[in-house]
């Protein structure tokens, strides 16, 4: 799922902590006690423009952190959506939000811990790529 | 395998095959869940109440013919006793309504204007089928949103939108359909109760006559209500039942002075 893989160069301390900076972003808004779906791809977008003329390091771990977000983002807000539906009688309370729900939660679980344990690879200036958002960075950001 | 889009689609896999491997427990028994719908409801009924409450009349004399009549309609029709909750409200306005997790509010104004228990019957058997029917919760979601009221039920100090709330579940009429709906279902409570449903019409009637005025709140909020009389007499003589009456000529007579003498000290 996650690999720490060889880059091009060994990158400065001031890129290591810039690339391990854009996984916080996206715990941002957890941090902040406001974990709505958007806010993190807010953070994080942002972010990813004010380093988008970055080094490659920065820019390429700023667009896997960005493109991370998006996956979440239909996640979690299906399942607000989903709720809301249900408190507004146009949906029935089933065992099968209730299991969507319940798999959400793992997700947002393991993207959390993918993320910590990604910055801080990053911040030791080891590349950590991920499966599918790895690759697909690769293509967008190429070296 | 360096393919994005196999990549991807493996991860949706994954994603779907875990909720599907997660829906075959049955987690609503096994937490002892109790729908978020239910509890929505709850919350949202216990903070428009408490909008009510230094209103609420505490005479016995008003209150337990109301269980009494509230009790008669219910057991004749299945209607679990403790999911309605009856309260007179201090208001010489004539008005009655319900509020989310059954709560139905009847003001004082509207039991004056009630010449007989089968019409006061009418009206509380109206309130109980916009409960069952769950209309109330139509009725602020087409006016407000289901956004607004989550807002609501996350932020309960949202003082506007509560007030804005309760101006919906007491001034806004219903449409017509959800109306016609409750007529029939109440139409239908009576008859299976043993209570004459003509006098609910008479009143209906009576109170249209009175509609231009600003007091006669449920008459102006209800429109068509010439329309409303005759098709719940239409319904009523569908009905075969024998009726009787449920309380006393004594008991009701004590409720209506009672409702007039509270009503004098409106609050």
């Amino acid at each position: 799922m996650i690999r720490i893989r060889p880059f091009g160069y060994r990158p400065a301390e001031s890129e290591k902590e810039q690339a391990s900076n854009s996984y916080l972003m996206s715990l941002v808004a957890v941090i902040a006690g406001l974990p709505l779906p958007i806010l993190n791809l807010l953070a994080t977008f942002i972010f990813y423009l004010g380093n988008r003329k970055g080094t490659h390091f920065v820019r390429w771990h700023c667009m896997q952190a960005l493109l991370s977000q998006f996956s979440l983002l239909a996640i979690n807000s299906t399942t607000f959506w989903w709720t809301i539906a249900i408190i507004a009688d146009k949906a029935e309370f089933s065992n099968y939000y209730l299991a969507y729900v319940i798999t959400a939660i793992c997700y947002n679980i393991v993207e959390l811990i993918a993320t910590i344990y990604t910055a801080i690879q990053t911040r030791k200036g080891l590349h950590v790529e991920w499966f599918f958002y790895g690759t697909l960075t690769n293509i967008i950001s190429p070296r | 395998m360096k393919n994005p889009f196999v990549q991807g689609l493996l991860l949706i896999a994954t994603f779907l095959f875990a909720w599907w491997a997660f829906s075959q427990v049955n987690w609503i028994e096994w937490l002892n869940v109790k729908p978020v719908k239910e509890k929505a409801d709850e919350k949202l009924g216990k903070l428009i109440f408490s909008t009510f409450e230094k209103k609420v009349v505490k005479s016995k004399s008003i209150n337990l013919p109301l269980d009494t009549l509230k009790r008669r309609i219910c057991e004749a029709n299945g209607i679990d006793l403790h999911s309605i909750k009856v309260y007179a409200v201090n208001s010489s306005e004539v008005n009655a309504f319900a509020l989310p997790y059954g709560y139905i509010m009847i003001n004082l104004g509207i039991i004056n204007e009630c010449e007989n228990e089968e019409a006061l019957a009418g009206v509380l058997a109206h309130e109980i089928a916009h409960v069952q029917k769950n209309h109330i919760k139509k009725k602020l979601v087409k006016e407000l949103g289901a956004a607004a009221i989550s807002n609501l039920l996350l932020n309960e100090a949202a003082g506007e939108l509560l007030g804005e709330v309760v101006h919906v579940v007491t001034s806004r009429a219903y449409d017509r359909g959800l109306e016609t709906e409750a007529d029939q279902l109440a139409a239908e409570f009576l008859c299976k109760a043993g209570l004459d449903t003509k006098p609910f019409a008479e009143l209906i009637k009576k109170l249209e006559k009175d509609a231009d005025l600003a007091v006669f709140k449920w008459a102006s909020t209800h429109p068509d209500n010439e329309e409303r009389a005759a098709q719940i007499i239409h319904d009523a003589e569908a009905c075969s039942n024998s009726t009787r009456k449920t309380l006393a000529e004594a008991t009701w007579e004590k409720l209506k002075a009672s409702s007039e003498v509270y009503g004098s000290k409106d609050l």
